[in-house]
């Protein structure tokens, strides 16, 4: 019994089923909560091939921040109710977007079945980062020399969001001061 | 070298006599003729003091490098054309100069007298500095292009001059005919210019002499040039301007449109003389061209009655003798036509100005006669002129036009058809101008009572230059031929020669005496032929053919191609802009799904194109 | 036989998630859920990135990963407060209401 393999038959299949209830589900809430459990899915898959780093982070920040962000917005707008507008979009409408999509799919996952002959083209074998001492130093590494400056632009990319995001939220009084 | 002298004076006197004028159109005050008038002369003198320096310079030459050269600046710079605004003096050009320059200054001093009472003086005196300028720069310069550019100075010279009187519509209309019919003429000179410089990759005019041009070019090149030159020598068919320009100032109709401006054609085609005439063609056009207009300029100014358009006529008969004799290969003789028509036609120019000045702007002949008593300078002046142009021994014209008429007829591109058009024109010559003779200062007077009583001799300032004129028309015959240009024409024996300068003076006396006998004492005005009095109605076939003719062609234009195509098509891409906006208005829904779905098939489409659409990508 | 597990298999999930957000950011008109729509698109993007990572044998893949979780989160964030913004002017979360532009 492959273990591996068997995994990734788990978390695939809970991704894919967590994802169809998210977009599925009438309550937002329930919506949010497959959201968790597809994040949860991929950082398993993640573990799987030995992006370690990644998989953390993604239950750290997905998980743990963006989550916690979309839950705190529904209560905050009294979301948790049913909604039924997947049942107001026409039936044309929903058929074509639907028979569109399916060929993307196809077309998609047709494209991505050549990866299976691409030749690599770097040397970071999975042996390799072992000897490095891991997938965690070697991404660590990368990231802190070759790709710090992209990695420092991205402390104004979250400057930027904070600014926009306190100014948008921020409550106008009638008297046009601010509260 | 002092070349530049040349035509720096002239560019003074207009700058200065340019800048006066605006300072008097500034300050609303008039600046006297006098002071603008002998700026303008003493720039003339000055310059015409340099063109005998340098031509008594140039006769002390060997013939082989009669040549003084003068670079003023780099001009034109563009890859592989690089021109030099240089100056280039040569026997030919010499003789233009002195021309110019000579009767100019006798023109600007004449004009003094002349525009006394005239409102703007300075403007006349600039117009007529920048005038000699470009004259000169069209006689001076070394290419073709600097010698278009003297080419187009003089015809906007003419055109300022010939609407000089602004105020009167007719005036500026024949100024705007002038300038347009020349416009025609200069269209073919920039082709010739392209043509010589595709051909020959040079513009100068000593190289282009001697690099030549193919057999097969000479042919369009030489009708060009000769086309342009029909348009500033007033020749058939871009003649019809000339008649008309007599609206200027008659120093001016003198200066420019009989003793230089007019005469550049004849400048060019003698210039370019070695390189057209290796085509028979070419000259054959030119002589046919010459002769007819010699013959019937010549019977449309025998229906004249204005005193300045018998002239006018007249000058374009005389032009087309100067055609006529660089046609059959005389280009000397053409050349010395030019100079001494130059003297006579100024002269009589001067004196029908003198006539006019006396009877206070009356033109008609009709209106005047019996005025030799009182106006004796002008008269005998007049009378000499009268000699020079009937070619009567030993007066300039019986020298430079019996030459013409001898060559037509033996030289080995003559004709005897060419000889008969040009003794006829003699003849019809004789005929018109004792007419105009007679009938202005001889028989019984039919001037205006009220006119008469104020009729007074020309002032001294007026009078010199006729005198010194008349002198000129006498003698100017005897300085010879002034270049040789061109294949050395054959002598036959001087039999024929004698023949021939008997017979063209006997039909001269013949034709004089019957215009004597039919005019001599004429008491009223004559019925004249209007076919003839209006230019056999060149003008009228202009208007019809090209005048209505476009605007026909026009109005079809614009029913046919605006209102059928052009307006339908408008419509209806209005219509069809506002069908398709219609149809997708529908898919611009605002819902943010609509325009998602959309999104996502276009994506499938793109997609499913670059994968599998297109080779390159397919093998991903 | 069972196979190994290789790091392309993944890429057909991340496929089949990302085809399953398009439909939901398409399909449903409650702002929030198109949101999260839009995060399973992401996520599932990153799953291609690692996965491409691995199969070449590289870290930028990885790395790339890191930045897309960034982007998420601030869009997550600017998009949570144009979703509040929005709905205290308008009272909805339906995109469907939200068509001032249109006219």
């Amino acid at each position: 019994m492959n273990l591996g393999f068997f995994a990734f038959c788990v978390f695939s299949t809970i991704a894919i089923f967590g994802a169809l209830s998210v977009v599925l589900k009438k309550n937002p809430v329930s919506s949010a909560f497959a959201l968790v459990m597809v994040f949860f899915a991929f950082a398993g898959l993640y573990a799987l091939i030995g992006a370690h780093l990644i998989a953390a982070l993604q239950i750290l920040v997905y998980t743990g921040a963006i989550m916690v962000l979309f839950v705190f917005v529904i209560m905050l707008l009294n979301q948790d109710t049913p909604v039924n507008d997947l049942k107001e979009s026409s039936g044309l409408f929903k058929g074509v977007a639907a028979l569109a999509l399916a060929g993307l799919a196809m077309i998609l996952i047709h494209t991505v079945l050549r990866a299976q002959d691409i030749v690599a083209v770097g040397q970071l074998t999975e042996e390799k980062i072992t000897a490095q001492g891991g997938n965690l130093r070697v991404v660590s590494e990368a990231l802190f020399s070759d790709h710090v400056f992209h990695f420092e632009l991205t402390s104004f990319l979250l400057l930027g969001a904070i600014v926009s995001t306190v100014a948008l939220a921020k409550r106008k009084t009638a008297l046009g001061g601010e509260s | 070298m002092i070349l530049s002298l040349l035509i720096l004076f002239p560019a003074v006197g207009f700058l200065i006599n340019g800048l006066l004028h605006l300072m008097a159109v500034n300050s609303k005050r008039k600046i006297s003729a006098n002071v603008s008038g002998f700026i303008a002369t003493a720039a003339m003198v000055a310059s015409f003091g340099v063109a005998l320096y340098q031509f008594l310079l140039l006769r002390n030459i060997p013939a082989e490098g009669r040549i003084f050269e003068q670079t003023l600046f780099n001009w034109i710079s563009l890859g592989k054309l690089q021109l030099d605004f240089t100056l280039r003096l040569d026997s030919l050009s010499a003789v233009f100069c002195l021309v110019i320059t000579g009767v100019g200054s006798l023109i600007h001093l004449y004009s003094i007298g002349y525009m006394h009472d005239d409102e703007t003086p300075a403007k006349y005196f600039s117009y007529l500095n920048l005038f000699c300028f470009m004259m000169l720069n069209l006689v001076l310069g070394a290419t073709l292009p600097h010698v278009f550019l003297g080419w187009e100075g003089v015809g906007l010279a003419s055109y300022l001059l010939i609407g000089y009187w602004y105020r009167d519509l007719e005036k500026v209309a024949a100024g705007q005919k002038a300038f347009i019919m020349n416009r025609i003429g200069d269209l073919a000179f920039l082709l010739a210019m392209f043509l010589a410089f595709r051909a020959t990759g040079t513009l100068d005019l000593l190289q282009l002499q001697k690099i030549g041009l193919e057999p097969a070019l000479v042919l369009p090149f030489g009708l060009l040039i000769f086309f342009a030159c029909t348009g500033k020598s007033a020749q058939i068919p871009l003649f019809t301007w000339l008649p008309d320009a007599m609206a200027g100032p008659t120093p001016v109709s003198a200066l420019i449109h009989a003793a230089t401006m007019v005469t550049s054609g004849i400048y060019l085609l003698t210039r370019l003389s070695s390189v057209i005439s290796s085509s028979e063609t070419v000259l054959m056009v030119i002589a046919m061209t010459g002769a007819v207009t010699v013959f019937l300029s010549a019977l449309m100014a025998c229906a004249q009655t204005d005193i300045k358009k018998v002239l006018a006529y007249s000058t374009i008969s005389q032009l087309g003798f100067m055609f006529l004799g660089c046609g059959v290969g005389a280009f000397d003789a053409g050349v010395f036509h030019v100079m001494t028509h130059a003297f006579f036609k100024a002269l009589l120019f001067l004196g029908a100005g003198s006539v006019i000045h006396a009877l206070h702007g009356e033109q008609d002949i009709f209106k005047m006669g019996g005025l030799m008593k009182k106006l004796p300078i002008t008269s005998w002046t007049f009378i000499m002129g009268w000699a020079a142009i009937l070619g009567l021994p030993p007066f300039s014209g019986f020298f430079s036009k019996d030459e013409i008429i001898y060559q037509s007829l033996t030289s080995p591109h003559g004709s005897v058809s060419f000889f008969i058009l040009a003794v006829a024109a003699a003849f019809l010559t004789a005929f018109y101008m004792t007419r105009l003779l007679v009938l202005v200062f001889f028989g019984p007077s039919r001037v205006d009572a009220k006119v008469a009583a104020k009729i007074h001799e020309s002032p001294m300032l007026m009078a010199a230059p006729l005198i010194v004129l008349s002198i000129l028309a006498l003698v100017g015959g005897w300085l010879g031929a002034p270049v040789h240009v061109g294949a050395e024409t054959t002598t036959e024996s001087h039999a024929i020669e004698y023949a021939v300068m008997g017979g063209s003076v006997v039909m001269a006396l013949i034709g004089a005496f019957i215009a004597h006998k039919k005019y001599g004492q004429t008491s009223k005005a004559e019925k004249v032929n209007s076919f003839l009095l209006n230019g056999m109605k060149w003008d009228s076939f202009y208007l019809c053919t090209f005048g209505t003719g476009t605007q026909k062609i026009a109005t079809g234009i614009n029913t046919f191609f605006e209102e059928m195509i052009v307006q339908r098509l408008i419509r209806w891409s209005a219509v069809a802009v506002d069908l398709s906006g219609n149809i997708l208005k529908i898919a611009q829904s605002g819902s943010a799904q609509g325009y998602l779905a959309m999104m996502a098939i276009a994506i499938f489409a793109i997609l499913a194109w670059v994968i599998y659409g297109v080779g390159q990508y397919g093998k991903l | 036989m069972i196979p190994e597990l290789q790091p392309w298999m993944l890429l057909i999930v991340a496929m089949i998630v990302f085809t399953i957000g398009l439909l939901g950011v398409i399909v449903r008109k409650n702002l929030l859920i198109m949101l999260m729509s839009i995060e399973l698109m992401l996520n599932s993007v990153n799953l291609c990135f690692v996965a491409f990572s691995r199969i070449h044998h590289l870290v930028e893949g990885d790395l790339t990963a890191l930045f897309v979780m960034t982007v998420a989160a601030a869009e997550s964030a600017v998009g949570l407060g144009l979703v509040i913004a929005l709905f205290r002017t308008l009272r909805t979360v339906d995109s469907d209401q939200i068509q001032m532009l249109r006219d």
